[in-house]
């Protein structure tokens, strides 16, 4: 793990400005939330750290390297998809060692960390089944499994848990934001979801139309909203935040 | 209410079984008719002969083992020979050629197309699909380009591949677009596959079931196409197409009947095989 540090990013597609300088660090074991509407450009401000974006202008630095034009399979990032995009040709443990496997780490070893990461995540005795045959909660365990196993540089998460129901949310939340912490992941969550961002990440910086609007902890952004956007995106989710009496 | 609740299902498996029976019924007759010595009515009578299965087959000394499909000896061991029909397999292998085409061609585009925006898109759909026209049209245009290909199996090969391209791209561009194709290969990506290594290993995998489906469908139809066999064949080996219509055309009615089941068996037969191919092949799953 190593501090990711975002500086000056633009990013255009023809007459659209995506990303209009952004400049963003991720401190090394933090979780850093991206939180704003659709469109806003959190997505590729996530798809910019992981290399699928090369930035018009601006850096990206993985610590002390500068990673702005490496290609996506040389960074050494974890992603997390809403859509769980786990391989349905391959069994639950095939997909977690998938990456242990790109590095050539020998069969034994990866059979072994690929169960124990299942194991930390509570799909211990899953290893064998078909991705296909699991629940959604299941198959984003198998997600997160599979990219904490190549001990990423970040893990970027984007919008991890917005196809699951509340209840299974609000156990995931907990569980998952334990298990990163305790892991001392560093990590980049983008969503949509104020509530979730505020519960999960070390810090939140809200975005709109390209540009921050806003970087601090999630009781600064709460109490202390800097622009009126953020005032009023951020209320939205008040009723359910632990820290605010009614 | 009630009363088309308790109607409604028995019902639609009525309608069902109807329809099944009435198409599996043709089917089910032609090979009865097969092992018949005569079939002069509406249904085959004198049973039971292998007569017309060993005309067809080219096994019986007749006038009509002429048209059938050269026996090969494969192999001989203290004078029993193990012969092949080498013109049977020949001409299976001509469709499945035109199918092996249609994989390493159809696959990329289908992929290209349901994965990326740019500029020519449509086009490049409205070409994939252009070749739904007849095969006898194709067949006289097709000569006219490459007069050079004109009755050789390879000529064959190409031209049903060009013929069935369609059904492959459909099929499994449909696959592709069913899946989070983009997220699938980000995650690979960024696992540390390269490209090529992503596509062979994860995206060609997951797509498995829309290219068996593609494959079947492509050989199937190719195995079948008449016109465009008819316009380019020349000599030798004949296509299965056309070896199916001379037995129909010449023969008695049962003698047609065993020609007809023996293509319904290879076509299950090849089915079969591309089914299984298409699941053990590609999966690494122990089920």
């Amino acid at each position: 793990m190593a501090r990711v540090q975002l500086d000056s990013i633009v990013k255009t597609y023809g007459e659209t400005t995506a990303l209009g300088g952004v400049s963003l660090t991720v401190a090394d074991g933090e979780i850093l939330g991206v939180l704003g509407p659709s469109g806003c450009g959190k997505t590729t401000t996530l798809r910019t750290v992981a290399g699928f974006e090369t930035p018009d202008s601006g850096t990206v630095r993985f610590g002390e390297d500068d990673v702005t034009t490496l290609p996506p399979e040389d960074r050494n990032v974890g992603l997390v998809f809403q859509e769980y995009a786990l391989f349905d040709n391959m069994t639950v443990r095939e997909n977690v060692s998938f990456g242990l496997k790109m590095r050539d780490v020998s069969g034994e070893e990866r059979r072994e960390r690929a169960d124990d990461l299942l194991e930390m995540l509570g799909i211990g005795e899953m290893g064998e089944r078909d991705p296909t045959t699991l629940s959604g909660g299941q198959q984003q365990r198998v997600g997160l499994a599979r990219a904490l196993a190549i001990e990423p540089r970040i893990l970027l998460l984007d919008e991890p848990m917005t196809g699951l129901d509340a209840k299974l949310k609000a156990r995931l939340r907990a569980e998952v934001g334990d298990l990163l912490d305790e892991l001392g992941v560093t990590g980049l969550y983008v969503t949509h979801d104020q509530e979730e961002a505020m519960l999960m990440c070390d810090r939140v910086a809200v975005m709109n139309e390209g540009h921050l609007e806003q970087v601090g902890t999630p009781r600064e952004i709460y109490e202390e909203p800097k622009s009126e956007f953020v005032a009023e995106f951020v209320s939205l989710s008040a009723p359910a935040l632990p820290f605010v009496e009614w | 209410m009630s009363v088309s609740r308790q109607a409604g299902r028995p019902g639609v498996a009525a309608v069902l079984f109807l329809a099944v029976g009435f198409l599996i019924a043709p089917v089910l007759l032609t090979i009865a008719g097969s092992f018949a010595t005569e079939w002069t009515g509406a249904l085959p009578s004198g049973f039971v002969t292998f007569e017309n299965w060993r005309e067809v087959l080219g096994l019986a000394e007749t006038i009509g083992s002429q048209r059938s499909m050269g026996w090969d000896t494969l192999l001989s061991v203290g004078g029993v020979a193990l012969a092949v029909p080498s013109e049977l397999f020949f001409s299976v292998g001509l469709a499945l050629g035109g199918v092996l085409i249609n994989l390493v061609v159809g696959v990329p585009i289908a992929y290209v197309v349901a994965r990326y925006e740019f500029r020519g898109k449509e086009w490049v759909n409205a070409v994939s699909v252009l070749p739904l026209v007849p095969g006898v049209i194709l067949g006289v245009a097709f000569l006219r380009a490459y007069p050079n290909l004109s009755g050789t199996s390879f000529g064959l090969i190409v031209g049903y591949s060009l013929l069935k391209a369609p059904f492959m791209v459909m099929a499994v561009r449909s696959e592709f677009e069913s899946m989070p194709l983009q997220q699938l290969e980000e995650s690979a990506r960024s696992l540390g596959a390269s490209w090529p290594r992503t596509f062979l290993t994860v995206i060609v995998p997951n797509a498995r079931s829309g290219i068996v489906a593609g494959s079947i469908i492509c050989w199937t139809l190719a195995a079948a196409e008449f016109n465009f066999s008819y316009v380019v064949w020349a000599k030798g080996t004949q296509p299965l197409a056309l070896f199916l219509q001379r037995h129909i055309s010449n023969s008695t009615f049962t003698k047609a009947a065993a020609a007809v089941s023996m293509f319904f068996c290879i076509v299950v037969a090849i089915t079969l095989l591309l089914q299984r191919v298409g699941t053990h092949g590609f999966t690494t799953r122990r089920t």
